[in-house]
């Protein structure tokens, strides 16, 4: 049993809506740039066929996807690990609560956010488990995203944004998460 | 790891595999509404159909989910002079939604998805229990009645109701941007 310092919170964390708006303003400036005859396309691919355009822009997209799911999954790890926090900070006398508090006592803020948080979430609120389930699937995808992707995942489904941006939302909306106390 | 975490685990996973999916179901209520979905969008488009003027067809398409396995939809596609969108079956077992098809334009991608006619955007209520002790769960207030909507634009997902204006101003969307 240690004792660890306060977390300072930097308040820079970046919000879902951001990530969303973001991800929807590349997108479209991406299918603007890669209109067959479009400036962008005539000087940086002459000669190219529309095939090969609309392949390009397939590629483009398809990161612009990953590097978007990357970002909501980051806002949603820290709203977790805010939340987690905050509980110990706080002293609520809610189930939660008590159960982060005596996670911290042993590991401080250095917490699973598999193992620990959600299984504390899992275990002491009306979270639905499948939405728990849902949650570790899409951050071992992250995993994999973060690592590299060299190996082949046995990742159960396809992930892409739309279904990882209805999840964050969902998550957002619904968890009673306690916000940095600043 | 201890041993009360085990069998925790161990008792964890022997619940879920007492209650298996019925996959001939599951798969014919997901190809019913499907189907549904069909035809609300013919009906909407009937008129140009009968003139001639759009024309849509079905394909054939394989789609594998974990819980179903490997299976067959029809994909429609409508053709409105050169410009042409396909609407793409995603799933039945996803996040937050009972089923979603994509409307795939070269301009853009609007999704289609199966919810409670009441939904209007992700969201579920989740209670912190409060006490050591755990709680009841929250019986469910009914059971849901699966409705097609579409996905709003925007930074924030929202269902709105899928009518023959919110249907024609997505395919515009997807297809012009």
């Amino acid at each position: 049993m240690g004792s660890f310092a306060r977390v300072p919170f930097s308040n820079l964390n970046l919000d879902i809506a951001a990530v969303a708006a973001h991800h929807d303003d590349f997108e479209r400036s991406l299918r603007d740039a890669f209109l067959p005859h479009s400036g962008f396309v005539m000087t940086r691919y002459p000669g190219d066929t529309p095939y090969e355009v609309q392949t390009r822009l397939d590629a483009r997209l398809a990161e612009n996807e990953v590097g978007s799911i990357m970002s909501l999954l980051a806002s949603l790890e820290a709203d977790f690990r805010i939340d987690y926090l905050e509980r110990k900070y706080q002293r609520r006398k809610d189930a939660l609560s008590r159960c982060f508090r005596e996670i911290y006592k042993k590991k401080g803020p250095r917490v699973s956010l598999d193992e620990e948080i959600f299984e504390g979430w899992k275990d002491n609120t009306s979270v639905p488990a499948s939405l728990i389930s849902e949650l570790r699937a899409v951050f071992r995808y992250r995993h994999w995203i973060a690592h590299g992707r060299y190996w082949a995942p046995k990742l159960g489904r396809k992930h892409d944004y739309f279904g990882v941006n209805t999840l964050a939302q969902l998550v957002r909306s619904s968890f009673p998460f306690l916000k940095a106390d600043t | 790891m201890s041993k009360k975490s085990f069998e925790k685990f161990v008792n964890q996973q022997i619940a879920s595999s007492d209650k298996p999916i019925n996959r001939d179901a599951e798969l014919a209520e997901w190809q019913s509404n499907l189907e549904l979905l069909y035809q609300i969008i013919e009906s909407f488009l009937q008129e140009f159909i009968s003139q001639g003027r759009i024309k849509r067809r079905y394909q054939s398409m394989q789609i594998h989910e974990d819980l179903l396995g490997e299976y067959t939809v029809r994909s429609m596609e409508i053709e409105i002079g050169s410009t042409s969108v396909r609407l793409e079956p995603i799933g039945t077992y996803l996040i937050g939604v009972k089923g979603r098809v994509d409307m795939i334009g070269s301009r853009g991608t609007a999704r289609l998805v199966l919810v409670d006619k009441d939904s209007t955007g992700p969201k579920i209520i989740v209670k912190v229990n409060p006490s050591s002790e755990r709680a009841v769960r929250s019986p469910p207030v009914r059971a849901p009645e699966w409705t097609w909507k579409i996905v709003t634009n925007g930074t924030r997902i929202r269902y709105q109701e899928l009518t023959a204006d919110s249907f024609y101003s997505s395919l515009m969307d997807v297809s012009r941007g």
